[in-house]
């Protein structure tokens, strides 16, 4: 009875700590990143915390409707958050289990992630206006290039899933494969998960608009691709599309953190520290990004989702190769 | 029995309609229609029900009526996979004819009538001769609906008539030798003296090589060529445009999925026929032509404008979706393998009801905004959401259920085939799981291309501002109630059988099982699939679910904050260029949405783009024109057919109209006949 209530505690404490760490931590590493931007231009920036005020702020403000909006305009902030928040349940945090899993759920998050984007693209489309219209057409013309990179990316962390099946289990499931890696993994699967965190980093500055896709501070409408889709939102309905695109930022990199550096502590309040510190690492990463080189010219960001697709497609094979499923073919 | 009333009613009161349209004009004419239509209805309802008796019951009905021919037979027969299809065709039929009952005229009526038998006797008909002639009259009735009703601004007049016919006749040819040779496989024996033809009967042993890859072509031809199957699609685009919305919903609602039903029963019969070697070629080739049509689809819905033409393009895509699960579940045979096998089929069935469902939704929805607004055209629509609300949900959720959106129907079918590659990746052998992992990376290709175009569609076409003020009239308190009704209904089946999925999955079950017996797996669907099966829809539920719940909750909290704000309206924001009202001509119009996409696609649709010369400043009023035809039907139907042409027309002297001429080709025809009975 004891063991039973004991188990019931800690996960309990487990959920509790990943639903923490889903919906209050997503706006301080968009903070960090501002910061980090400000610093590398020498400027002192604003705190971390400010994208929390910022929030406040805007939650606490009304809002302008344009006269050509309906009701896909009012629920596509809502969708957003929701799709978000959703995607975030299925990914495996801080070294606990995801608290949706099952076999299947990576095309379950790969299309609830979709959602989100939808609800933005509609959105912008009933506002009536010709630059949200430009912004909708890129954001759903690149989402769709980027599609097959991000299913090869699933196909690769599944087969990975399936490389032990004594340890990992059988399920073509996030957590099946994630919440059970260890850095031992590297040693075995380096060089696929090598080219596949690559093909993921590319995937997650496209999928949050950052640099070299989008830039996410600049005020030239021509040039844009999120921000302009949600230039007519504002008060509640905008601290909610802000919130929701860090929110999925956070669900990007606790993928991607889980994979780069997969270790496991005795300790979960370390595993929870460690995890901090690795979407703080990676926040860094899309930092140094931003700050090293300029945003692309739209008609080569293509060639690079092409290259991202290649490595994702490498790392599929070579995961192949390492699982021995060439094994027997005639050389 | 009961079926078979049924039927004869629905042909009797469709041919008396025909009748009423051509010839009868008395005052008693409404009331005559009211009759034979309600006639229809309710044969329509037996009908559903005895699919419904016998989808329970889970054991066929065979049964034999008369027959007046020397050769054939009129015999039956009703599995618990056509039962599946009895009663998906009889509800969306009626659903058809209910939003058709007041404004169409009593011929097209009288076509959709005779229509729903003569489909029903084509997934009954056990005899070929009894197939063939139902399939002619499905064609046939299709001919109605392209007498030439395209809109003002369209310039087709004709052309789909002549697209539609020539298709038909060539998948009738192929039928009409593919059949009666499965028949003589599967033991039928026939000669001069007639008799039935049954083209169900057990193979045996392999066919050869040249017999069963020929037979393969000509099956995937004649029934794939209504389906929409690449490379026999290239009717699509000018019949979609020529006709009006109401024959996308029963083209594409109901022929072609009547069709790709046949196709993939015909091709699980045929497994025998291939045998063990031959299996995984067949699966790579239709996995292939799958991602092949898709792509086809997408590529001719990015490049039009027109509603009906990317509706007609759309429903290419899922059929290459569907044709995809049936390759990995023909390779789940081949390995045995029959998990994957069951998440194929599963996907594969529940697919063809979410694919009616969404597509004859969208179809209707597109029918009520041409009624109002006399056009299709993207760059002519605009802000319909405000004007049709009914009209722009039921569009909206068959939009974002095609585009795979959870928690929409489509996405839960999609979702079982998309599992059955991942367990294919490795369960299939090598070459099979590389087809798999590469069906996947298109899988998703094709979905965020569907996306794009289905935001582009109820994106332009129904939000935003109206574009013209023939967008700008549109009301939808002009549509009639039943209209109205059915839009409401289908936006619901879909967002049900999105979240409780488990509902189509009782649908489908027994269809399921059926085609794993029939491939070699006597057991049907294992413990194991149908734990899995359910297990994965359940999550399915509970994700969507839970999704409601955060948008409740959210939308709750929003609330209570605009309960404490002031909420205002005005323009949309104009970024400083000082709009006094909305700029309606200003907004992005679909040749701009889709170029970032089209451009890739511009060559293979032979999209050219007709922009005038701005020579001053302040330019007249202009137009920017496309034009776009099918790669396939530019780049190969088209030479052969010219070349065929030039050849042919040196036979014109046999038309000269010469009696001597005549009399002399009669004579030799009824030698040859002798010849060959004499022969035989």
């Amino acid at each position: 009875m004891m063991a039973e209530f004991a188990w019931l505690a800690e996960t309990l404490m487990q959920r509790t700590i990943q639903m923490f760490i889903l919906i209050v931590l997503p706006p301080m590493f968009i903070g960090i990143i501002v910061k980090l931007k400000a610093v590398a231009a020498g400027r002192k920036g604003p705190p971390i915390w400010q994208p929390y005020l910022d929030l406040a702020r805007l939650s606490r403000k009304g809002v302008v409707y344009s006269t050509a909006t309906g009701q896909v305009f009012r629920w596509a902030p809502l969708l957003v958050v929701a799709s978000s928040i959703t995607a975030g349940l299925i990914v495996p945090m801080a070294g606990f289990t995801a608290p949706i899993h099952f076999s299947g759920d990576l095309i379950v998050f790969a299309y609830v992630l979709a959602l989100g984007r939808l609800a933005i693209i509609l959105a912008s489309l009933d506002t009536g206006s010709a630059f949200e219209g430009m912004g909708a057409s890129r954001e759903a013309s690149f989402a769709a290039l980027a599609e097959p990179t991000m299913f090869l990316i699933l196909v690769s962390l599944g087969l990975l899933g399936h490389a032990d099946p004594h340890k990992f289990g059988v399920e073509w499931s996030l957590t099946g494969t994630l919440a059970q890696m260890e850095m031992i993994t590297w040693a075995h699967y380096g060089p696929a998960l090598l080219p596949l965190s690559f093909a993921l980093f590319v995937l997650i500055l496209l999928e949050n608009s950052r640099v070299p896709f989008d830039d996410p501070t600049t005020h030239l409408e021509l040039t844009m691709i999120h921000e302009v889709m949600i230039l007519d939102h504002s008060g509640p309905d905008l601290a909610l599309m802000e919130y929701g695109a860090a929110v999925k930022l956070l669900v990007f990199q606790s993928l991607l953190g889980r994979i780069i550096f997969p270790h496991h502590f005795e300790s979960q309040w370390a595993d929870v520290v460690t995890f901090v510190i690795k979407i703080g690492v990676l926040s860094v990463c899309v930092t140094a990004v931003e700050v090293g080189m300029a945003r692309l010219k739209m008609n080569r960001i293509p060639g690079i989702l092409l290259g991202a697709f290649i490595l994702a497609a490498l790392s599929v094979v070579v995961m192949l190769v390492e699982m021995g499923e060439f094994r027997g073919l005639p050389s | 029995m009961i079926i078979q009333v049924a039927w004869s009613i629905s042909f009797i009161a469709g041919l008396s309609l025909i009748a009423l349209s051509i010839f009868a004009n008395t005052a008693l004419r409404p009331q005559l229609r009211r009759i034979l239509l309600s006639a229809a209805a309710a044969s329509m309802v037996m009908a559903a029900v005895v699919s419904v008796r016998t989808l329970a019951s889970g054991s066929a009905v065979e049964f034999t009526g008369p027959w007046f021919l020397p050769i054939g037979s009129c015999a039956m027969r009703i599995g618990v996979s056509e039962a599946m299809m009895l009663l998906l065709v009889n509800l969306f039929g009626g659903l058809i004819l209910a939003s058709l009952w007041r404004e169409e005229s009593e011929l097209d009526l009288g076509a959709l009538i005779v229509l729903i038998p003569a489909l029903g006797v084509c997934l009954a008909a056990r005899d070929v001769i009894l197939f063939l002639i139902a399939w002619e009259t499905m064609a046939l009735c299709g001919v109605v609906w392209q007498r030439g009703r395209s809109l003002p601004e369209d310039h087709y007049f004709g052309h789909g008539l002549w697209a539609y016919l020539a298709s038909a006749n060539l998948a009738t040819g192929c039928l009409m030798v593919a059949l009666p040779l499965l028949a003589k496989l599967g033991g039928a024996e026939f000669g001069p003296a007639g008799g039935p033809l049954l083209w169900d009967g057990h193979f045996a042993s392999e066919a050869n090589p040249v017999t069963a890859w020929g037979l393969v072509f000509l099956v995937l031809a004649g029934f794939g060529t209504k389906a929409g199957l690449f490379p026999f699609h290239v009717w699509i685009r000018t019949v979609y445009r020529n006709a009006p919305a109401h024959f996308g919903a029963i083209s594409s609602g109901l022929m072609a999925k009547v069709s790709l039903f046949l196709l993939i029963r015909t091709l699980i019969r045929m497994i025998p026929l291939l045998g063990p070697e031959r299996l995984p070629w067949l699966a790579g080739l239709l996995m292939l032509i799958g991602m092949a049509t898709g792509l086809a689809g997408l590529a001719g819905a990015l490049t039009s404008a027109r509603i009906k033409v990317i509706l007609g393009y759309s429903s290419m895509e899922n059929v290459g979706i569907i044709l995809i699960g049936t390759g990995l579940a023909f390779w789940g045979v081949a390995r045995e393998a029959w998990v994957v096998t069951t998440f194929a089929f599963v996907g594969v069935w529940f697919h063809i009801l979410n694919h009616m469902l969404a597509k004859t939704c969208l179809f209707l929805a597109s029918r009520n905004i041409i009624q109002q607004s006399s056009t299709d055209d993207l760059a002519r629509l605009g802000g319909l959401h405000l004007r049709m609300p009914v009209t722009a949900a039921a569009f909206g959720a068959g939009a974002l259920a095609l585009s795979a959106m959870v928690p929409l129907n489509a996405f839960n079918s999609e979702l079982m085939i998309y599992d059955g590659l991942f367990r294919g990746v490795l369960a299939l052998g090598p070459v099979g799981r590389d087809l798999a992992i590469v069906a996947i990376a298109v899988l998703g290709l094709m979905g965020g291309l569907a996306a794009a175009c289905f935001t582009g569609v109820w994106g332009l076409g129904f939000l935003g501002n109206p574009r013209t003020a023939a967008a700008e009239k549109v009301s939808e308190a002009e549509l009639s109630p039943e209209n109205r009704w059915i839009a409401k209904f289908m936006t619901f089946a879909i967002i049900v059988l999105g979240i409780l999925p488990i509902l189509g999955y009782f649908v489908v079950r027994r269809a399921v099982a059926e085609s794993l017996v029939n491939s070699g797996y006597a057991e049907g669907i294992s413990r194991q699939a149908d734990s899995d099966v359910r297990s994965l829809l359940l999550w399915l539920s509970l994700v969507a679910s839970l999704l409601f719940m955060l948008l409740l909750g959210l939308k709750r909290w929003r609330d209570r904050r605009l309960n404490a704000a002031t909420i205002d309206s005005g323009l949309t924001w104009d970024c400083g260029f000082g709009y006094t009202d909305s700029f309606a001509r200003g907004q992005y119009g679909p040749l701009s949405y889709f170029d970032p996409l089209s451009a890739y696609v511009s060559k293979w649709t032979w999209q050219k783009v007709h922009r005038p010369e701005i020579r001053e400043p302040f330019p007249a009023k202009m137009r920017v024109r496309i034009e776009s035809v099918d790669g396939m039907l530019h780049y190969v139907y088209d030479p052969i057919f010219r070349f065929v042409g030039k050849y042919m027309s040196r036979l014109r002297w046999i038309q000269a109209g010469s009696i001597q001429l005549y009399l002399a080709m009669m004579a030799l025809t009824l030698v040859a006949m002798l010849a060959w009975v004499a022969v035989l």
